[in-house]
């Protein structure tokens, strides 16, 4: 037979202020979790079209220092690009917002979505569901449907019928890559489509240039010899800057970048404190138990042990629960907002450590009550 | 004077009571920070509309949002003005353009607003006066909540919206919350150009009415005498809408939703938790209190002191750092977010309701006990 599990005992005795330290400290992890799943989302998916880019480095005006605003360069600079050495390809990306009205078939709404277009022998977004319609993509007026648009921009069946600006078109297939909070969904077309679709739209003007290198070259010198050479109406960088910028800009110069913000540094501050407050309070209340264990004999340390132990128990249980709760709060929102939100394993290990952290601090301190305290004034 | 047990019971184990008033404080803070952001997205909303003066509205059956707000075909205000009961039909064209800054040349989104500056569209006067200012083509007022990165405010700045060079020639403070990042005015002649289109296709037409009459009924009428292209919409219903599509439609609107649902019920859970465990630990002291001869009730009445105490002193800096969040939100973020008497008292009321609700639960045992078994 093992030893007695005191801490465990402790804990379990009074199941009703156990179930509320636990309740607490799971919803004080769940605030965590939901102020970091509400920035994380907003950077998420404002870089997911970013993130799918097929290529080391990409080419963008000069002038656009984010996504959402519709700046566009010259497509010889991808041709000139192509010219410098290490530069395998360079292919452009063409986007339309302002006029990309699609016809909700269920309530015939016309909502605006983004539109995506390339040259469908090119390759410069990774779409794995694009393998199988890419010959029915070259025929005019096809288009693929983001199926993890906002719910209210309609379902499109498989060969379903409907407006893209004012064309007809057939969505012949559905990829997924969600809403952000300036776009309610995405369509991919071919080229013809879209340049057939928005007379104003020009293929000499490119929204975003994909450039894959060569094999053994040096995505930071391709780099540099492309900003060098080409003409400064544009910028290049690589990917993750991009990515880097575009998240910057959301963070800094945005109203709801600012919000979120100041949302996870007070909610991990309100997090931790609770997770602490409840963690020290529910030791704290059994001291006179720890005090009747020194005064009959046990040692020290056994006693410092216990009561890190139940410190850590509860801390992790609580986080295990509030682990529970975030997961189908972030189904929830991901489901109702079209905002992916994910619970990646550095977020939750994130809150795990900062959880941890408290209950050892928690522990901490209620241990050195329970070892200073003359076991005869606590009764 | 009697001894003041509440207090003394508080204080006297001084680390413990601290720490339940920062469980208590933190847990109403978290309630105060959500709905404050829901507030900001709430009043947000409507601040374009705020400033605009109208008791009807005619719009496009497809608008969206201030920023969407899609067209409608100009002789339509016209046939608004045949109505005995409208006085002024003024056009409103709302769009999105590019905005260069010319410092740093680079180019960032804002709103556009074109008014004819004649019709004094506006509620403030000085907007109005303002507006006079826009007589000659390519000039433009901006809004002084504009963020810094569009640039110069200065009148007499010359930049390009659009592409088309453009002169600030004065000031408003109107605001955008979450709608756009800056707001520019111009005169609708200045807006045909910068488009390149002409003025027949109008965003919004902003109906007045003559005293006494319902906006209501005038909607209705007027909805049966205007061609389909175009409806119109009663100034209260057409806010209610707006705030409906930031809160309900917008995905920032669900998560401050989302947010404000979720801080009730976690901040209720934690005050409850808190002060129930302070009244657990010191249920000693009360049984003492019992086996000694007190009354129950008037020990009922040391405890729910207590919680008062408590939750009072968790509330108090709460609502001092949530000021300080607000003004943080408003000077930052410009999200107009204020603490109002209601969300103040409201919030209270929930805290002193949950000190009562733990120390009615939590005193159950003490009643039912042997004073003795409790030690």
């Amino acid at each position: 037979m093992g030893r007695t599990p005191v801490a465990w005992r402790n804990m379990t005795h009074r199941p009703l202020a156990l179930a509320g330290a636990l309740a607490a400290t799971a919803f004080a992890v769940l605030i965590m979790f939901m102020e970091l799943g509400f920035l994380m989302g907003l950077f998420d998916s404002q870089t997911a079209l970013l993130r799918r880019l097929n290529g080391d480095l990409v080419v963008v005006s000069a002038v656009r220092k984010n996504l959402v605003v519709d700046e566009t360069f010259p497509r010889a600079r991808l041709a000139q690009a192509e010219r410098v050495p290490g530069v395998g390809t360079a292919e452009p990306v063409y986007i339309e917002f302002g006029l990309s009205l699609v016809t909700n078939p269920q309530d015939r709404v016309q909502n605006p979505v983004r539109v995506i277009a390339w040259d469908m022998r090119d390759d410069p977004l990774d779409i794995p569901e694009l393998g199988e319609h890419r010959d029915e993509l070259r025929l005019l007026g096809t288009a693929l449907y983001d199926r993890a648009s906002r719910r209210f921009v309609g379902s499109f069946a498989r060969s379903s019928e409907t407006e893209i600006g004012s064309r007809r078109f057939e969505i012949v297939g559905a990829f997924a890559l969600g809403a952000d909070y300036y776009y309610d969904g995405n369509v991919v077309m071919g080229a013809e489509s879209f340049f057939a679709t928005f007379p104003g739209r020009s293929r000499e003007d490119v929204a975003l240039g994909v450039l894959r290198l060569e094999q053994g070259a040096d995505a930071s010198e391709v780099g540099d010899a492309l900003r060098a050479q080409l003409p400064a109406d544009v910028d290049v960088l690589t990917r993750d800057d991009l990515v880097a910028r575009e998240i910057d800009h959301w963070r800094r110069t945005t109203p709801v970048g600012y919000v979120f913000s100041l949302g996870l540094v007070v909610g991990f501050v309100i997090g931790v404190a609770i997770c602490y407050q409840i963690l020290f309070d529910e030791v704290n209340a059994q001291l006179s138990q720890f005090a009747m264990l020194r005064a009959i004999g046990y040692e020290d340390a056994f006693v410092s042990r216990i009561v890190l132990q139940q410190s850590v128990f509860l801390g992790g249980l609580g986080y295990a629960i509030g682990l529970l709760l975030t997961g189908g709060l972030y189904r929830g929102l991901t489901h109702v907002t079209g905002i992916t939100t994910e619970l990646t394993a550095a977020r939750a290990v994130l809150v795990l450590v900062l959880t941890l952290a408290m209950s050892v601090v928690a522990g901490h301190l209620a241990k050195r009550r329970a070892l200073t305290a003359d076991p005869a004034e606590l009764y | 004077m009697s001894t003041p047990i509440a207090l003394r019971n508080l204080t006297h184990d001084r680390r413990r009571a601290l720490s339940a008033v920062l469980g208590v404080g933190f847990a109403i803070l978290l309630i105060f920070m959500q709905l404050g952001f829901r507030a900001g997205a709430e009043r947000g909303a409507t601040l374009v509309y705020d400033q605009l003066e109208f008791d009807v509205v005619l719009a496009s059956p497809q608008y969206l949002f201030v920023a969407r707000p899609r067209t409608f075909a100009r002789p339509a205000l016209s046939l608004a003005l045949d109505h005995p009961a409208v006085q002024k039909a003024n056009r409103l064209y709302v769009d999105y353009g590019r905005w260069r800054n010319p410092e740093t040349r680079e180019r960032h989104g804002l709103l556009l607003l074109a008014v004819d500056p004649e019709e004094r569209p506006f509620r403030s006067r000085e907007i109005d006066d303002a507006l006079q200012a826009l007589r000659h083509v390519d000039t433009v007022l901006i809004d002084t909540e504009t963020r810094p990165e569009f640039g110069p405010q200065t009148p007499g700045t010359e930049t390009e919206l659009e592409g088309r060079r453009l002169t600030i020639v004065g000031r408003y403070t109107m605001g955008t919350g979450f709608v756009a990042n800056g707001n520019v005015t111009m005169s609708d002649q200045t807006f045909a150009r910068l488009r390149g289109r002409t003025l027949d296709r109008v965003s919004l037409g902003l109906l007045t009415l003559a005293p006494g009459s319902s906006p209501d009924d005038v909607a209705l009428e007027l909805n049966r005498a205007l061609p389909g292209d175009v409806v119109a919409v009663p100034r209260s219903r057409f806010e209610a809408a707006e705030v409906g599509y930031f809160l309900n439609v917008k995905p920032v609107g669900i998560m401050f939703t989302t947010g404000v649902l979720v801080a009730f019920v976690v901040g209720t859970v934690i005050l409850y938790q808190v002060l129930a465990s302070d009244v657990q630990a010191h249920l000693r002291e009360y049984a003492t209190l019992k086996a000694i001869g007190y009354e129950l009730r008037s020990i009922y009445a040391i405890v729910a002191r207590q919680g008062i105490l408590l939750a009072a002193a968790g509330f108090v800096p709460a609502w001092g750092v949530s000021l300080l969040l607000y003004y943080l939100l408003r000077v930052h973020a410009r999200v107009p977010v204020e603490m109002t008497p209601g969300r103040l008292s409201g919030v209270l009321a929930l805290a002193m309701l949950m000190s009562w609700s733990a120390t009615l639960l939590a005193l159950r045992k003490l009643r039912r006990a042997d004073p003795a078994d409790l030690f």
